[in-house]
């Protein structure tokens, strides 16, 4: 009697074990295939890039085609000037949109509003957001600059800064803002005075991510900074960075140009790794 | 403000003298949260150098009509108090009021310990520095004061300068009741200060509350009615947004006159 009744319970059962198998093996491999592309990236990036690491990367600047040696310092100088300039006015701006966000929302209908259009910041395409500074600074200024780099790739940074931060800023026990207003001390003080200083961590989390994403950010400056043959510490000319000079290298038919540009992209990608891993080890320890 | 605050002070300087004076004054508080009313046409008097107790069953609008003392709810847009909140004989819900000097003359603790992400020390300094210009020595006694004054100054005398969350969460309360009490307001609103606290650190807070009755004007909110019985002067028991009754402790304990009252006594 059991006996028959497990026989005929039997079928059903094991499909569903084998349905269940068949998803567990389908997740398995869709995460097999995302870390084999990126262990595949990586892979060709050392093999290829390896080779033109020296110590001239850092110390010459990018020479002329066919001509051995020659490095990156132009770039990678210019990469840190025009990341610069655009944290320098990404993350205020950021953090002061981010706390209008969390402390000061009113009735909240121009927070919603704000934040709507922070999304659509966030996901607007990084070319669009070069040809716009290209249309409103480069051609008003009359020529390709830097600065006009750094502006853009501001304008990819703060979205980015305001989200994490905003987030940040609301985890923030809501006890702590009273206490501090309960004192009698003003909105504002309160909020530079104890909000900033709990939530520092995690503002400081926002800006390295932020400055993580766009230091590869290629699109925005091929309309703004250009590029530059030489060094020049001069945000007014047009400047030398890394994406740009990896584009142009890859693109070209001259072999040691295409070695510097493999040597550039493990320059950007160890410093974005570095970036992600200092943020994320500054968010837990604060 | 001017007029009010003005008001304030003189009548601070005149009625130093006279023992229970009535510092607070409750006429027709009403509360609403959105549309919701909360607190319905309440009539209480508070009076200097007492201890009273707000006692009654959770959402009777014990914490909301603390709340509306200090306007603490206009941190959030959807709250709004209606009636009369006479400080003084001033009413500090009109909209020309200095909130924060009315904040620094009416303090407030928290249920839960919220020090400052500073040291024990700056947590202290913090709301002196804001509002006084004093030196730092003048500070470093004040500081000193009221950390004596919170019975908590022998415990952490000898690490002023750890940080605030380094310590227990009693400590962390006294700390926070040393912050208000430093800047020398009139009315101490404590907002169940003990809900958060384990027995030991509860007595603590009790004694001290009974200490500071003689330098303050004291209210209480307590879910805890054994809590309101030991340290209150007076008690007033709330249901459903409205003061079911209001009298001097030993006699709201003994003979509730209200049905209500003596079965949320009974109770516990």
């Amino acid at each position: 009697m059991q006996i028959s009744i497990n026989i005929s319970a039997g079928p059903s059962i094991s499909a569903r074990r084998i349905k269940d198998w068949v998803f567990s093996a389908l997740c398995f491999l869709a995460a097999v295939f995302g870390i084999g592309v990126l262990a595949l990236i990586l892979y060709c990036l050392l093999k290829l890039g390896l080779p033109g690491l020296s110590l001239s990367l850092f110390t010459e600047s990018t020479p002329p085609p066919s001509v051995e040696g020659g490095g990156l310092a132009n770039a990678i100088v210019g990469t840190l000037i025009i990341t610069g300039i655009a944290m320098a006015i990404a993350a205020p701006v950021g953090i002061l949109i981010a706390t209008m966000l969390v402390e000061f929302p009113g009735k909240g209908k121009l927070a919603a509003l704000v934040r709507f259009f922070n999304d659509v910041l966030l996901s607007a395409p990084s070319i669009l957001v070069g040809l716009f500074t290209y249309a409103f600074m480069v051609r008003t200024l009359g020529h390709f600059s830097g600065l006009a780099g750094s502006v853009a790739l501001a304008f990819i940074a703060i979205p980015m800064v305001v989200r994490t931060a905003e987030g940040v800023l609301a985890l923030l026990p809501v006890q702590v803002r009273e206490a501090a207003v309960a004192l009698g001390i003003p909105r504002w003080k309160v909020t530079v005075l104890i909000i900033w200083r709990a939530a520092a961590g995690g503002i400081v989390t926002a800006i390295l991510l932020a400055t993580a994403r766009i230091t590869g950010e290629t699109a925005p400056l091929l309309f703004t900074a250009l590029s530059n043959n030489f060094f020049t510490g001069n945000p007014m000319q047009p400047m030398a960075n890394l994406p740009v000079v990896m584009f142009n290298y890859a693109l070209s038919p001259y072999e040691n140009w295409q070695n510097l540009a493999w040597a550039g992209a493990i320059l950007i990608t160890v410093s974005i790794l570095g970036l992600s891993v200092v943020a994320r080890i500054f968010f837990r320890t604060r | 403000m001017a007029n009010s605050s003005h008001a304030a002070k003189q009548d601070h300087k005149a009625e130093a003298a006279p023992h229970k004076a009535a510092v607070l004054e409750l006429k027709k508080l009403c509360f609403f949260y959105g549309t919701q009313q909360s607190l319905f046409d309440v009539n209480l008097t508070f009076h200097r150098g007492q201890v009273t107790a707000l006692m009654g069953p959770s959402g009777c609008g014990k914490s909301t009509l603390i709340r509306s003392i200090n306007r603490i709810y206009e941190l959030y847009p959807n709250q709004r108090a209606a009636g009369e909140v006479l400080f003084h004989g001033a009413n500090v819900l009109e909209p020309g009021i200095d909130v924060n000097d009315l904040r620094l003359k009416i303090g407030m603790v928290f249920q839960k310990p919220t020090p400052f992400p500073m040291t024990i020390f700056e947590n202290v300094a913090f709301g002196l520095k804001r509002h006084y210009k004093m030196t730092p020595a003048e500070i470093e006694e004040r500081v000193e004061w009221a950390l004596t004054k919170s019975a908590l100054w022998s415990e952490v005398k000898d690490k002023l300068h750890k940080a605030g969350t380094a310590l227990s969460g009693g400590q962390q309360q006294r700390l926070c009741i040393a912050r208000t009490v430093a800047l020398k307001p009139e009315v101490l609103l404590l907002d169940e200060p003990t809900s958060a606290l384990d027995p030991l650190s509860t007595v603590k807070i009790e004694e001290l509350v009974r200490e500071l009755r003689q330098d303050f004007t004291i209210i209480l909110v307590s879910h805890n009615v054994n809590q309101a019985r030991r340290i209150s002067d007076e008690t007033v028991f709330m249901e459903a947004g409205r003061v079911v009754e209001v009298r001097k402790t030993s006699e709201l304990f003994g003979s509730p006159k209200d049905q209500r009252t003596k079965i949320f006594i009974e109770s516990f």
